[in-house]
């Protein structure tokens, strides 16, 4: 503060501010302009052009300033801070149109995925204070940091994922850590997930969510009611489908039991204790060596290896070995529409015959019309030989074979594509069940721990030989 | 390959386009007539090969390769029609098509044609 008595220059503490008060008491008629350009000067504040200007309009009139509130004499400009380069997190896909249970609650990027835009550097500018003196900016650092997993992209304004994983991105850096590792359940916390790469569960899956995984999927304990579809899958403890959830790999399948569960592999299933009602389905070979299938169904097109199958108390468990029921089921739906395209091909081309033997006589629209049947019917003869290609390639295994450790028991249902048989008593093991065709007669042919080969009752599988669709379906 | 589909008629143009098929890989583009075509032709030109019905509205498939050849005697033209009388093959031989398909014709046939077609034009290049 600084002034005469009737004038008093004020500054704010962070000079940013500077007004003048006239004390109206002392000075009733106001300050002459000299006066008060003195008194500022003297404060050492430099006046900002529009109080100067005001200044020397009443200097050009002969009037004082006269003012009973304080009156702005200058105003600073405060420094304008520097910003390092820094991210902007891009936001995740909305997973808005999907149920609750199949939203993915955790950072997942998948390679190639954009994580943050680039905002770039904007730089810094001094200020200055009411007293003429230069306010300087404060320096930032050198911005943003790419951590593991991440790059930017070819033009310069993405961070983009270079691998699959779980993310972190803020204003300062981004990371992708490959691979995807859960320590505990896949629940509301998680959601599901839906990975490119291999995926670790340390616990369960838990009912109603999914896993999807382009590689290998290992949960440490339990799959429930859940959905698991993956490259590979081995659960550590069981799999526990309560006749809801499904597990599918293309590869293999392993984990310790399975209750209730529907289960499909394009290679092999291997369970070590017991499955009990479930819907094993395999295109490799179904194992389970030291353990025992009871109830529901197994099928494994190269065969199936059980320690036990079926139980004492005669609970219904049908083997299916060497063809994929559904396939095959489907070959033989196939089979019939293959005969109908080519029916339909033969009835064009006895249409376009005799068309084709007096073209002269036919207009232009006809031999157009002409070409379009000849068409059609080349089209249908080529996709019934599509299908029929398809057909022959799950052609039956008739060699594969049902291995047993302990014992087959009574009541279980052995069945190839074209014959089954029903096991009339129990059958102690190590033991083997073939399909035979002698002198074209089909048959099951069991060889037990006596290791004498004998003939069991069998029967012709005639129409679809695709089990029930549910586990429980199948027992009943 | 690039090929130029011209044809009033959008079942044959898929017939045609699935005939081609086998030629692997391919881009096909489509005109109705003769006037869309020489637009396609100009906004984008460098075919390996045209298709050419006769009889279009607008201009016919004739007039259309006359125009063609005024400025291109390069691209292989197959006429695609239903004219099978031998004056108008002549006719559209003399305005300078390579080959000619009479409707009907089989999804064979076609490919026959397209084939020998462009034996002989990457014969002449060589």
């Amino acid at each position: 503060m600084s002034g005469t008595s009737s004038i008093t220059v004020l500054v704010s503490p962070d000079r940013m501010l500077a007004v003048v008060t006239i004390n109206a008491a002392e000075a009733p008629a106001g300050v002459p302009v000299a006066r008060l350009a003195a008194a500022i000067e003297q404060a050492g504040v430099r006046p900002d052009p529009e109080f100067l200007k005001r200044l020397a309009a009443l200097e050009t009139s002969g009037e004082n300033l006269v003012s009973a509130t304080p009156v702005v004499v200058a105003r600073g400009t405060p420094p304008q801070q520097p910003r390092a380069p820094q991210l902007q997190p891009v936001a995740p896909p909305s997973q808005d149109h999907l149920p609750e249970f199949q939203r993915c609650k955790l950072p997942i990027a998948r390679a190639g995925q954009r994580l943050a835009l680039i905002l770039t550097a904007q730089p810094g500018a001094a200020g200055i204070d009411v007293l003429g003196q230069a306010l300087p900016f404060t320096p930032v650092g050198r911005g943003y940091e790419l951590k593991r997993g991440v790059k930017v992209s070819e033009d310069g304004q993405w961070v983009e994922a270079t691998v699959s994983g779980m993310y972190r991105v803020n204003a300062d850096s981004a990371e992708v850590e490959a691979g995807l590792s859960i320590p505990a359940d896949v629940d509301l916390s998680t959601g599901s997930i839906n990975f490119d790469g291999d995926v670790t569960i340390g616990r369960n899956v838990l009912d109603r969510f999914e896993v999807l995984a382009t590689g290998m999927v290992t949960v440490q304990g339990s799959v429930e009611a859940a959905t698991v579809r993956a490259k590979d899958l081995v659960v550590e403890r069981g799999i526990v489908c309560k006749d809801r959830g499904r597990c599918e790999a293309t590869g293999n399948i392993r984990a310790r039991h399975a209750t209730n569960a529907d289960v499909f592999a394009g290679g092999d299933i291997e369970i070590h204790g017991e499955a009990a009602n479930c819907r094993l389905t395999c295109r490799g070979t179904l194992r389970c060596p030291s353990g025992a299938i009871s109830g529901g169904v197994a099928s494994g097109f190269s065969g199936v290896v059980a320690g036990t199958i079926g139980s004492p108390a005669g609970v219904r468990t049908l083997v299916e070995v060497g063809f994929d029921g559904e396939l095959l089921d489907g070959a033989r739906r196939e089979q019939a529409e293959i005969g109908r395209m080519l029916a339909r091909a033969s009835e064009l081309r006895g249409k376009t015959a005799p068309l084709l033997q007096h073209q002269r006589n036919l207009t232009a629209q006809q031999k157009e019309l002409v070409t379009e049947l000849l068409f059609e019917a080349e089209e249908l003869e080529s996709s019934a030989k599509q299908r029929r290609e398809k057909f022959c390639a799950c052609a039956e295994n008739t060699a594969a074979a049902v291995e047993f450790g302990r014992c087959i028991h009574a009541g279980v249902i052995v069945r190839w594509s074209d014959v089954e048989a029903l096991i009339p008593a129990d059958i102690p093991g190590p033991g083997t069940l073939r399909r035979v065709a002698t002198n074209g007669e089909l048959g099951v042919v069991a060889v037990g721990r006596s290791g004498r080969e004998f003939r069991l009752k069998s029967r012709a599988v005639i129409g679809p030989v695709r089990a029930p669709g549910s586990p429980a379906e199948a027992a009943a | 390959m690039r090929i130029l589909l011209v044809d009033d008629s959008r079942t044959m143009r898929n017939i045609q386009k699935k005939a081609l098929g086998v030629l692997g890989e391919i881009e096909v583009l489509e005109a109705g007539d003769g006037v869309e075509a020489l637009a396609v032709i100009e906004g984008s030109p460098g075919f390996g090969l045209m298709l050419i019905d006769w009889n279009m509205p607008n201009m016919d498939g004739i007039t259309l390769v006359k125009k063609i050849r005024e400025t291109d005697k390069q691209t292989p033209l197959i006429m695609v029609t239903t004219e099978a009388e031998k004056a108008r093959v002549l006719e559209a031989i003399k305005a300078g098509v390579n080959n000619y398909v009479i409707k009907p014709f089989t999804p064979e046939s076609l490919m026959d044609k397209v084939n020998a077609t462009l034996s002989k034009s990457q014969a002449v290049a060589a």
